[in-house]
């Protein structure tokens, strides 16, 4: 069944996201969309180099985001840095069927909901209204892991 | 300055190779692994990038397309290099020969001498 996942992580694109996502789901296409990478020729080339090298995609900015092929067939997967760009990127329309949590660091007032998924309570009420919206919202690193709900207790207290 | 190794990769694979290359071949100084678990791409740059500043390294990273291998590339400048699919055959040469050669060669040299090592064989049917 063709989806679109958008993945949520910090780490941008990397060795979970190229070889588990991109080569073993396996995604036809991969998107990292992020402002400050796409504006920087050489950053842009260090991510384009191995995306390329495992499916279509590449880097693209917030703004090129509406130009993605709205019905395309196949597993899409995009990558946001954070929360706030993974609503611009949904509020400009492209179809998205699940947000997958993947890095996100500890930061004040965030508490720990997996390893490495770290959020505070404004940012799980952003989800909560995704969620609401019709996006199934996840926490897994891997699309063989069992997805974990991420409005669970945290397993941390706050830092 | 002699060109020193940093082996930055996924777990404590580095640490390793760094503790059982220096086994086989004896305890030597700028020699080292970092691990990146945890840490945002930002935070990987900036990790390799405090430790390397600006001196001769040689940044040997696990796996092409990899945060260690993609945060390397970001932040080497002149005089440094990355290589990537480290192992042990490789770093053994490094160990034996940067006494004797400069980062971009010494890095042109591994890539062949990793490559090299490896090899397979096919076992025959009984």
């Amino acid at each position: 069944m063709s989806q679109t996942v958008l993945r949520i992580d910090d780490r941008l694109v990397h060795g979970q996201v190229l070889y588990g996502w991109g080569k073993l789901w396996p995604a036809e296409e991969l998107w990292l969309v992020d402002d400050a990478v796409a504006a920087d020729e050489n950053e842009r080339k260090l991510y384009e180099e191995p995306i390329q090298y495992v499916c279509r995609g590449g880097v693209i900015a917030l703004e090129q985001v509406a130009e993605l092929t709205r019905d395309f067939e196949g597993n899409r997967l995009l990558v946001t840095r954070d929360l706030e760009a993974a609503k611009h990127l949904l509020s400009s329309g492209v179809k998205v069927d699940q947000i997958t949590l993947g890095n996100i660091a500890s930061g004040q007032g965030r508490e720990q909901f997996a390893d490495h998924v770290f959020l505070s309570a404004e940012e799980r009420g952003v989800l909560e209204s995704i969620k609401k919206d019709g996006v199934e919202v996840v926490i897994r690193d891997l699309p063989s892991d069992t997805p974990r709900d991420p409005f669970l207790s945290p397993v941390k207290e706050g830092l | 300055m002699i060109t020193g190794g940093l082996v930055v990769t996924h777990g404590d694979l580095g640490k390793m190779l760094v503790e059982e290359t220096q086994r086989l071949i004896g305890a030597v100084d700028r020699f080292e692994a970092l691990k990146t678990e945890g840490l945002s791409a930002g935070e990987i740059s900036e990790l390799i990038k405090g430790h390397i500043d600006g001196e001769p390294w040689i940044v040997f990273t696990d796996a092409p397309g990899t945060s260690p291998t993609t945060r390397a590339r970001a932040v080497i400048v002149a005089g440094q290099a990355v290589v990537t699919g480290v192992n042990l055959g490789m770093l053994m040469s490094f160990l034996v020969h940067r006494p004797n050669m400069l980062a971009d060669d010494l890095a042109e040299k591994l890539v062949n001498d990793g490559t090299r090592s490896l090899k397979c064989w096919m076992g025959k049917k009984a």
